[in-house]
């Protein structure tokens, strides 16, 4: 019975961390937009992410995001705060920087912040997903 | 050196420029939310003046004595520079026993170039969490 129990445990833990959903975040005009596939324990850890700012586009997938390639370099996120950096692929220049708040209660939750993208503009950015 | 005390003067004379942060959340549960603060250039200080807020016609406080507030609302847990504004509203009334938090604000702020991004959110213990984005309306 035990060992019933123990691998039901396992099962429902190894469905959590292959859950996986995007936190999208923009601008109010869609100018600027960031999206990061967040799946592990508490959605923790993000496996891709596209960027877009007008019509220029990156990703670190083109072939299922079409864009410039570009790469996860730092990112955090935790209960109060969502840090994500981009770099290019040989991890010379910093693309974007995204620097949001997060908060939750009863009545739902938030997040938001502001996203960088040197040499091309800063936005002020609300972000939608887990 | 004398040439250069009208200067001296002026620039010790100008006081901390006061300006309003408009902000909004996408979808647009805030009839208004808005801070006013000065920042000194000369220091880099900044101070916060005035906040208020009002969520969907119905829950809302100004940072002040006001007939609406039910009591008194004051700033407490500011943390405030060039990255960040980040404060909570407290409302005090000892005759109703109100000694709460009422919201709290969380917002990063990057300047690049001649650009400024502010946004961040709101928390609303009472009424929710809304993300928002912040625009300086001089």
């Amino acid at each position: 019975m035990r060992i019933l129990a123990l691998a039901a445990v396992l099962i429902g833990l190894t469905s959590a961390t292959q859950a996986t959903e995007w936190i999208e975040c923009a601008d109010a005009t869609g100018e600027a937009r960031l999206g990061v596939l967040a799946g592990g324990l508490d959605f923790a850890q993000f496996s891709r992410t596209h960027l877009s700012v007008g019509v220029e586009s990156w990703s670190t997938d083109p072939s299922l995001e079409p864009g410039t390639p570009l790469t996860i370099a730092d990112s955090f996120f935790g209960a109060t705060e969502l840090h994500v950096t981009l770099t290019d692929n040989d991890r010379n220049a910093v693309l974007a920087e995204l620097r949001a708040f997060v908060v939750s209660n009863e009545h739902g939750d938030a997040k938001g912040g502001v996203l960088t993208v040197p040499g091309k503009g800063v936005w002020a950015v609300s972000c939608e997903g887990p | 050196m004398l040439r250069l005390l009208p200067i001296l003067v002026i620039a010790f004379a100008t006081p901390a420029a006061a300006y309003t942060l408009d902000c909004s959340d996408p979808a647009g549960d805030l009839n208004y939310f808005e801070i006013v603060e000065t920042h000194d250039e000369a220091t880099g200080d900044y101070a916060l003046v005035s906040a208020r807020f009002k969520i969907m016609d119905e829950l809302g406080y100004t940072s002040a004595h006001d007939p609406s507030n039910d009591g008194d609302v004051s700033f407490v847990n500011v943390d405030q520079d060039t990255d960040r504004l980040v404060f909570d509203m407290h409302l005090l009334n000892a005759d109703k026993g109100y000694d709460t938090i009422v919201a709290s604000v969380r917002l990063d702020r990057v300047y690049e170039g001649s650009q400024t991004g502010i946004g961040g959110v709101l928390h609303v213990p009472a009424g929710g969490a809304f993300g928002v984005a912040c625009t300086i309306a001089r």
